[in-house]
């Protein structure tokens, strides 16, 4: 089966479990809603009954956000211009994926993060096990019974996983260390982004492979009912590791959707203006398919890995 | 060692080359014959051999002084700036370690440190020269640190009484470090500032003005006239203060470079090979033309016109603002990649900074070329203390930055930068948010570092004293908040000339804050002296806001004189059974407004508070904002829509904006709806982020 024909198959099944694509949308939505309420309470305090929210209304205020920046600590630390205007949320997130900055810079959502990652963790066992027998029992409780089943034998492939993430954002740390060592005496902005570029290539490349271990050993995990997590990473490995070009053309089909969806975004994204209830509306819809869209991207590709090792894998 | 071998005889013409150089070709002397702008009393000849592969300088220096105080000096103090970074017990590093910069994240060679040694110094009497190199001392009249090398005394064996000229020869060596304070060598790039044994002021009977080098406060000296050559590889370009006079190629691939400039009072110069240059003149009615010589970086050959054109900006405002420049040429310097020697200002000749993306609209690199352009207003021809005072050519600068930075382009945008070296200021990338346009009154002037370090210390503290790691928001932001406070206040037409008649009466001279005062309360026709005692004197902090704010229905109620001079009841209940009379209702309703305003910070400012009725109606009401509050009651047919103290922003020192203005009934749900909103799908996508790895 070439890749493309897994994806198809993924896509299909993925079109044919839709709900899937929105209880993980739900979970997304529900843990981080709480946090919301809480940031425009905030932000309703901060404005008050000052004039100041016409300008909110019309635009981003820089000079109202200057007042409450530095007097205002938790959650509000994380409240910037480049985390609301237009695709910037993305950019930020994406910058912080791929430099580890985002384990250390948040600690106010350390709680919802924890949630929201175990939460991650019983759903996506659910949505592999209903990936792979689309006969298993449907509807939320079927996927949560499913993910049970399934959570502590995934919950510790992600415990193993956390120390080869941890170094490869360490290599990432080092790597541009020793760029910023060895170009010292560079005088050309150029070479030195080129270097850090291709360091950061290198980390993004990392990370997909771990990812893609992983993944594997997860699918084999559901597939073959394995039960020692080691064994299916291992297994996850040698997959990998035996057919690298589909695997790596799967995976670069995953960002490229993800990629394009962000790119999509960056164009739809809800101006600053926005001063209508219908306005505020159509926005957040926008950003909300665009959030549906990265979630089905991904189950996608994971039914496409799926399929992938179902018609490979050796028994 | 043979006396005829070639190296001897190189050594002797070269020797040679160097007599000429400072008696036979024309130097400050010669210059004076041009019409003197300054004082000229401090005027420099130097020769200079510079080693790129072991990065060293080797230089004679001829230093013509004349001490026009009426007091006579048997010293001279020196500053050698270089011996800050000679090791890290120099008062500059320990000084930039509690500001938390260059060196905290720097992994220091040995051979990136620098230093001056003076090798022999001496005084060329007419009575014949007498060697001063055994009474050299250092002395460290700020924070007595032994280990601090950077001021330099030589005792003389006599007086210079006032009036008399002397000539002091020194020849030094020195080590170009890699750069701190934005000199040194990165590469083969170099950029040299303050470099040579430079004097310090004599004021008379308060001595020497020579402070240490400082992490955060800059220089400070004479006028006088340059007449500078270096001789380095002839491959490099070479820009440097003044004009070139001459250029001279010996035979082992070396370059001799000659530049002079009057009245000025410094000399810094740059040398790369890799600069691009691009010449052009720039002309404006009512300004003398200036040929302007820009040294970019290759990979900066796309940004060549933004720069020419931010630097035509500032010679134009500054010049018809204050008053002309009167060099006719200036160097524009885009220093390299890594080199640190961004966003400085020397006489005719500044660094500028960009980076390889740097889109239009992001202010960069026009806000610094502006900046350091129109130091040659501020710090080059107004030459105050930059030690004692800096916030007098930083500040009035800043202010006037933004002001010729809004006149001349659109309005910045916000950008971030995204991926950047580890512990670099800003990435690779950036993103312009192109509908978040940044303003000129808030961010021309930094108000948002000013209200971070408000109270952080007294601006008629030295500077050298400032806490280091805020000096910077007291000395540019401050005052560049309070200049835009006084262009609201008296108007810009005012404000305007009181700077260039501060301009023109303290250009080549060393003014004092006194001096401005005195100029700003001339020219304004008003004494300033509550808001100077207050801006300059003190650490207050301004915030007005509207504390309390009632406005509804009224009717009188209680007992009132009648026609008959009898007591009558009027309110509620006033037709009932009692048998009091019944008052008629009014036909139109009647509210009563109380607005309590309040001065919750402890500097004082007049400010006039506007109300704002239902109907439209607006009501202007003066407060000198001298008491801690104030009630403001209007009994109106009307209710109260929203209220707003200083409604034309005019004290911009005002730290806190928001709470100027105040509605009956908070409309702030919507806003923080929508902004809740945004950042809430910035979370949802952060835990998308997450799942990467569950």
């Amino acid at each position: 089966m070439s890749f493309l024909q897994a994806f198809f198959r993924g896509l299909r099944h993925t079109g044919d479990q839709s709900g899937l694509v929105g209880w993980l949308w739900l979970a997304n939505l529900l843990i981080a809603l709480p946090a919301g309420v809480l940031m425009v309470h905030t932000l309703d305090q901060a404005i008050g009954p000052s004039l100041v929210h016409e300008n909110l209304r019309q635009g981003f205020d820089l000079g109202w956000y200057g007042e409450i920046e530095d007097s205002n600590g938790g959650l509000m630390e994380t409240f910037r211009p480049s985390a609301v205007v237009a695709a910037g949320p993305l950019l930020d997130n994406l910058e912080g994926w791929i430099t580890g900055r985002l384990w250390s810079e948040y600690p106010a959502l350390l709680g919802m993060i924890s949630l929201f990652l175990l939460a991650w963790i019983l759903l996506q066992g659910g949505v592999l096990a209903r990936l792979h027998d689309p006969l298993s029992p449907r509807g939320l409780r079927g996927l949560l019974a499913a993910g049970a089943d399934l959570f502590f034998r995934l919950l510790r492939l992600a415990i193993l996983s956390a120390p080869l993430y941890f170094l490869v954002y360490k290599l990432g740390r080092w790597l541009l260390g020793r760029i910023a060592g060895a170009t010292r005496e560079v005088t050309r902005e150029t070479t030195v982004l080129l270097y850090a570029l291709a360091a950061l290539a290198l980390v993004a490349f990392l990370l997909l492979l771990v990812r893609a271990v992983f993944d594997y050993a997860r699918i084999a995990v559901v597939v073959e009912n394995r039960h020692r997590a080691l064994g299916a990473v291992l297994r996850g490995l040698g997959f990998v590791l035996s057919r690298p070009g589909k695997v790596f053309a799967l995976v670069a089909l995953g960002g490229i959707l993800a990629l394009a969806a962000m790119g999509l975004y960056a164009l739809l994204a809800p101006g600053v203006g926005t001063s209508t209830v219908v306005g505020l509306i159509l926005g957040i819809l926008i950003q909300q398919l665009y959030l549906m869209a990265r979630i089905a991207v991904r189950v996608t590709i994971l039914g496409s890995e799926l399929e992938l090792y179902k018609t490979h894998r050796v028994v | 060692m043979c006396p005829l071998s070639p190296r001897c005889i190189g050594l002797a013409l070269r020797l040679l080359a160097l007599v000429l150089a400072i008696y036979v070709f024309p130097g400050p002397a010669a210059v004076e014959a041009q019409a003197s702008l300054s004082p000229r009393n401090a005027n420099y000849t130097l020769d200079v051999r510079v080693d790129t592969d072991a990065g060293t300088l080797t230089g004679l220096q001829r230093l013509v002084w004349r001490n026009i105080q009426d007091q006579p000096t048997s010293e001279l103090w020196f500053h050698l700036y270089w011996n800050g970074w000679r090791n890290n017990q120099s008062t500059w590093l320990l000084e930039d370690r509690i500001r938390g910069r260059s060196t905290a994240g720097k992994t220091l060679k040995a051979e990136d440190w620098g230093y001056q040694i003076i090798e022999k110094a001496r005084w060329l009497d007419p009575e014949g020269p007498v060697d001063l190199t055994a009474s050299l001392r250092f002395a460290a009249p700020d924070d007595g640190n032994p280990e601090d090398r950077t001021v330099m005394v030589l005792d003389l064996p006599r007086p210079v009484a006032p009036g008399e000229t002397i000539e002091v020869e020194l020849e030094f060596r020195a080590r170009v470090p890699r750069t701190f304070a934005r000199t040194g060598r990165v590469g083969d790039f170099y950029f040299v500032a303050h470099w040579f044994p430079k004097l310090g002021v004599f004021e008379g009977a308060e001595g020497w003005n020579c402070h240490q080098f400082h992490s955060a406060t800059e220089f400070y000296s004479d006028y006088g006239n340059y007449d500078v050559r270096l001789t380095l590889p002839q491959r490099y370009v070479v820009g440097a203060t003044g004009r070139e006079v001459e250029t001279e190629a010996h035979g082992d691939g070396t370059a001799s470079h000659r530049f002079v400039q009057e009245d000025v009072h410094g000399f810094a110069w740059t040398a790369s090979p890799d600069y691009l240059e691009r010449r052009e003149t720039f002309e404006e009615p009512g300004l003398p033309p200036v040929e302007i010589r820009l040294l970019l970086q290759p990979e900066h050959e796309r940004q060549a016109e933004r720069h020419l054109e931010a630097t035509r900006a500032a010679l134009k405002f500054y010049g018809l603002w204050y008053g002309p420049y009167p060099y006719g040429h200036i160097t524009v310097v885009d220093p390299a990649w890594g080199s640190g020697a961004g966003g400085m200002e020397y006489p005719t000749l500044f660094t500028c900074g960009t980076r390889l993306l740097s889109p239009a609209g992001t202010g960069s690199p026009e806000g610094v070329t502006i900046h350091e352009a129109g130091h040659q207003f501020w710090y080059g021809m107004v030459g105050n203390n930059e030690f004692e005072h800096a916030w007098i050519d930083e500040g009035l600068n800043t202010f006037s930055t933004a002001r010729t930075y809004y006149a001349a382009f659109d309005p910045p945008v916000y950008t971030q930068r995204y991926l950047g070296m580890p512990g670099a200021r800003g990435g690779f990338l950036p993103w312009k948010f192109d509908e978040v346009p940044m303003n000129r009154a808030v961010h021309g002037n930094r108000l948002d570092r000013y209200r971070r370090d408000a109270t952080s210390d007294t601006p008629s503290t030295p500077t050298f004293h400032y806490y280091p790691s805020t000096a910077s928001s007291i000395t540019y932001s401050k005052t560049a908040v309070w200049l835009h406070t006084l262009e609201r206040y008296l108007g810009w037409e005012t404000l305007q000339e009181i700077l260039s008649t501060f301009f023109e009466r303290w250009k080549f001279r060393h003014p004092e804050p006194e001096d401005f005062f005195a100029v700003a309360n001339e020219v304004a026709g008003q004494d300033l002296t509550w808001f100077f005692d207050q801006v300059y004197g003190g650490s207050q902090t301004f915030d007005y806001g509207i504390e309390r704010m009632v406005s509804r229905p009224f009717r009188a109620e209680g007992l009132f004189e009648a026609e008959d001079g009898s007591l009558e009841y009027r309110g509620k209940g006033d037709s009932s059974s009692d048998g009091g009379e019944k008052t008629e209702e009014p036909k139109e309703k009647l509210f009563r407004t109380e607005v309590t305003v309040r001065r919750y910070g402890d500097g004082t400012f007049p400010v006039e508070v506007l109300l704002v009725f239902e109907d439209g109606t607006e009501v202007r009401r003066a407060w000198d904002g001298q008491d801690r509050w104030t009630l403001l009651v209007e009994e109106r047919n009307t209710k109260l829509r929203h209220a707003v103290v200083d409604p034309e922003r005019i004290l911009l020192l005002d730290l806190n904006f928001t709470n100027n203005s105040r509605l009956l009934e908070s409309q702030a749900r919507f806003p923080a709806i929508k902004w809740g909103s945004r950042w809430l799908f910035w979370a949802q996508d952060l835990l998308h982020v997450f799942s990467f790895f569950g």
